[in-house]
């Protein structure tokens, strides 16, 4: 696959300080690589509901950044109150909105220009180790990765309070800006942190291609939030692994509002006896939005136990994807795993494709999937508006009640909080 | 030594009952596939031009196709140059004129079997059409269907006497193009059953074909088409059984079902071909394309399966509901044992206004065998009002076993309910222990289990097919439970 606009940016990093000498290999090898696979195809089958084909037909540029006094109070207005924050504009690090933690035990280091002080971690965390064979998207990131962040918490620490990565992509008309976030997070022995990403673009169709590292060792917790209010004509696709140690604990959501075509792909691997994932999200979907969330959940020890539920609402032409599976290892007795995918139809031209799978290689478990497609119950609104409500606010207050019972999962007022009032403002739910 | 561990050592299984050979003079052709063999199948069975045409439109069809790889088994490739793709008994004379004519050592086979085809002593109130290899050696209680305007006979018998009626449906639920096997079997296809309910009538017999392979080296193809018109109803039954052997052979069979308006089938099977040894020599290559087409309004198509044999199954009995209001069931109990591997599922497609389904599957997996359930709910955009319900159990037997399910859902009307759910266990150890206090053994403990675990789907089977049902899980499972 040879493209004119892709090899023009690839020549522009290549000769970029985001390539020192050291880096070179790896990225020529990467791209190398990405031509090879080509995009995704519908007839591999994690891709069997996805089309990519406005990946390849996207004009693909070098982003550049806007200036930023536009844009402040847009991003002033995406903050988290009391946290530690760092903001990227296009990839591009914002020092003066950012907040660093300052105390000791904890390394944050934004990816910088010259990439000298990510080194070591970029090295150390897989960027150049051959990890089993790496998906398309994962090479086309490790291409071209021009943001991010390396987050380490020593043992047990706890990060006082909660870390914001806010990510602005702001496109161009008739191109698509290629932002490559990169993130590494590893929390030693018994630390805790919880985190923010959240992703907001503008404008016509930036793309962005998002992957993280994350290990937790052994006791260690994490409460990870990903939210990702997407502009209409938005590429956004996003690959995150999780290693799991003995006894750490984590859970996560994924709330995605829109995008022309987001996709969420999350592994969760579970290294550890008495590890436990929880795995939510959230998403809705109206006009022509695509969203599709991928999940694998690998249980590799015995006593491990993961939980998720997905909850969807499709309006207008929306279109939903749900790949769920569970993997359980031979040996992983004593496992247990759950799995649910909940969808509601709000419109006649809205379509949902789920496929929950388990495969299962050890006989002392407790596992189970549920996948339900449907519509709002019409006996409820019928009693709605039997006491005045009208027929509008009837059927908000029930897809508010749908979405309800999956953001109290979290367990987490803060990020509960700030997630009801995006929903409230951004999606009338 | 525990109680449990003398379960464990206990000699497994009994032996596979079916597994003799019977010794039968038959006329075989030379193992190999081309158009050639082809047009002498077509000529032996002195087949109208139409039916030529349509094999070897699907012959020339799968020279381009690839074999399928999707499904969650292994295997080593299939040389199709290796199989006969013709054998059958020898005929006497000019064949046999009635049932009296027929080989006794055919005859004795199918006692053997549990079905005998002689006038004393049928089944009664079942009518059996028994193929042997490739082709059908007899049927049963014809004069009696004919009384009633039923036609019940095997394939070649319904391509000379009801040449339009086979044209019309022919290829029309599973057209030659649908898949690999598919294809082949539209090519080679040498006999199967057929059946004709006319309008309105009730079916007073339960249909049943049994299937036999006998000789060695072949594959058997045959081509089941059963057609209910407006508002008639028949209950159909089939079951499978193959000699011992150290050699892989492969069905690739074809059922096409269609219902009319107000019409309802059942086809229920009984599957039990031979699935090789412990260390997994030998066996079936089960691999068949079943589906139902709901034509007609308000129309019923309903799949009861107990699939036990095989080394490989790869089996998906669909329904097609096109009638507004038509309905489609599916249950099934699959079993695996040993080192068997297991594919199987349904697919669900809702096209018609209000529409609904139904899937009951229970796979049991025990020793090192691999059971999977793939299944596809599709409702169309123009399926206002579908309904789905889904459930999928699956029990673990052993821990060198595995246990899969694939379901695919998709859904584009928002007026349409779509429901699944799917667990997987083992038997529970408090509940083992419960029915131990009860002074009940720790065998029949776990069949009672077994059988609560499956009954929603042997509640389904006609009540001979059920007591079969449940006897051939418990031998299966003898020995590997505990």
């Amino acid at each position: 696959m040879q493209r004119q606009d892709m090899e023009q940016v690839f020549q522009h990093i290549a000769a970029s300080p985001w390539t020192p000498p050291w880096l070179t290999a790896t990225r020529q090898q990467a791209y190398a690589q990405f031509q090879a696979l080509g995009w995704p195809s519908r007839d591999h089958e994690d891709w069997r509901y996805t089309s990519t084909k406005a990946l390849a037909q996207a004009n693909f540029t070098w982003p550049s950044v806007p200036l930023t006094s536009e844009l402040s109070a847009d991003v002033q207005a995406s903050f988290l109150a009391d946290a530690y924050r760092l903001v990227f504009i296009n990839g591009q690090l914002q020092t003066h909105l950012s907040l660093l933690p300052q105390s000791q035990g904890i390394t944050l280091q934004p990816l910088e220009l010259d990439l000298t002080s990510a080194r070591p971690w970029l090295e150390a965390e897989g960027l150049s180790g051959a990890k089993g064979a790496r998906t398309s998207l994962e090479e086309l990131n490790r291409a071209f990765f021009n943001s991010g962040a390396f987050l380490r918490l020593d043992r047990h620490i706890k990060l006082d309070k909660p870390l914001q990565m806010l990510h602005i992509a702001v496109g161009e008309p008739g191109c698509a800006s290629l932002i490559c976030p990169r993130h590494i997070l590893v929390l030693e022995d018994g630390a805790e942190a919880t985190l923010l990403e959240s992703y907001r673009s503008f404008g016509a169709g930036p793309f962005t291609n998002s992957a993280s590292q994350v290990h937790l060792k052994a006791g260690a917790r994490l409460h990870a939030v990903t939210e990702k209010v997407l502009s209409r004509d938005a590429l956004h696709v996003h690959q995150s692994h999780f290693i799991l140690e003995r006894d750490s604990l984590l859970k996560t959501f994924v709330l995605t509002l829109g995008g022309q075509l987001a996709r969420h792909e999350q592994t969760m691997e579970l290294r550890g006896s008495g590890s436990h994932a929880q795995f939510d999200g959230l998403y809705i979907g109206r006009q022509r939005a695509h969203i599709d969330m991928n999940t694998t959940v690998l249980h590799q020890a015995p006593q491990t136990s993961s939980s998720q539920v997905y909850k969807g609402i499709l309006h207008d032409q929306a279109r939903a994807v749900f790949n769920g599976k569970i993997n359980i290892a031979k040996g992983a007795q004593q496992t247990k795993a759950e799995q649910l995918n909940k969808n509601l139809l709000m419109s006649t031209d809205a379509e949902v494709d789920t496929k929950p799978q388990l495969q299962i290689d050890a006989d002392d478990v407790r596992c189970s999937h549920g996948a339900t497609v449907g519509r709002l119950d019409r006996n409820e609104l019928f009693y709605l508006q039997s006491r005045g409500i009208d027929r509008d606010t009837g059927e908000r207050m029930l897809a508010q009640a749908f979405v309800r019972d999956v953001l109290n999962r979290l367990q987490n007022p803060v990020l509960e909080q700030r997630l009801e009032q995006e929903l409230a403002a951004l999606s009338g739910v | 030594m525990t109680e449990a561990n003398q379960a464990k050592t206990k000699i497994p299984a009994r032996d596979y009952k079916y597994g003799f050979v019977s010794d039968v003079e038959t006329d075989d052709f030379p193992t190999g596939l081309s158009e050639d063999v082809i047009r002498r199948i077509s000529l032996i069975k002195e087949e109208p031009e139409f039916v030529l045409d349509f094999r070897l439109k699907a012959y020339r069809y799968w020279l381009t196709l690839d074999e399928p790889t999707w499904a969650h088994v292994k295997y080593p490739p299939i040389d199709f140059q290796a199989i006969r793709y013709y054998s059958a008994p020898k005929k006497k004379g000019d064949g046999p004129k009635s049932l009296k004519d027929i080989d006794p050592e055919l005859l004795a086979t199918f006692n053997r079997l549990g079905i005998p085809l002689g006038e004393q002593q049928r089944i009664s109130g079942v009518a059996v059409d028994a193929v042997f290899d490739s082709v059908s050696v007899g049927t049963t209680h014809q004069e009696e269907l004919e009384k009633v305007g039923v036609i019940f006979c095997s394939f070649s018998e319904a391509l000379q006497k009801h040449p339009e009626l086979v044209r019309k449906y022919l290829g029309r639920v599973v057209p030659y193009k649908d898949n690999y096997y598919a294809a082949l079997n539209a090519a080679v296809f040498t006999d199967g059953s057929f059946c004709y309910i006319p309008k309105g009538v009730k079916c007073p017999l339960d249909l049943s074909t049994y299937f036999r392979i006998n000789a060695a080296g072949t594959g058997q193809f045959e081509r089941t088409l059963v057609i209910a018109d407006v508002g008639s109803s028949v209950s159909y039954l089939e079951g499978c059984t193959a000699p011992q052997r150290d050699e892989n052979q492969l069905h690739a069979a074809v059922v096409e079902l269609i219902a009319l308006d107000d019409a309802e089938i059942k086809y229920s099977t009984v599957q039990n071909w031979y699935a090789g040894d412990a260390e997994g020599r030998g066996g079936i290559y089960n691999f068949v394309t079943k589906r139902g087409l709901c034509l007609g309004k308000n129309s019923h198509i309903s799949w009861t399966q107990v699939e036990a044999g095989s080394a490989i199954t790869w089996k998906y009995p669909s329904c097609i509901l096109q009638g507004d209001g038509s309905r489609g069931e599916f249950f099934s109990v699959a079993l695996t044992n040993n080192k068997m591997q297991a594919d199987t599922g349904t697919k669900m497609i809702h096209i018609g206004k209000n529409t609904r389904s139904r899937i009951i599957s229970k796979g049991i997996s025990a020793d090192q065998s691999v059971n999977s359930y793939r299944g596809l709910v599709k409702i169309m955009a123009s399926a206002e009002g579908a309904r789905n319900y889904s459930q999928c159990d699956s029990l673990l037997v052993g821990d060198q076993c595995s246990a899969n399910t694939f379901p695919y859902i998709e859904v584009k009307n928002k007026a349409s309910v779509v429901e699944h759910e799917a667990s997987t266990s083992k038997i529970s150890k408090e509940q083992v222990f419960y029915l131990k206090s009860r002074g009940i053994d720790e065998e029949q403990a776990i069949g009672l289990l077994l059988n609560g675990f499956c009954k929603e789907v042997f509640k389904e089977l006609p009540l001979e097919f059920s007591v079969e049902a449940v006897k051939l899980l418990e031998m299966k499972l003898e020995g590997s439970v505990g």
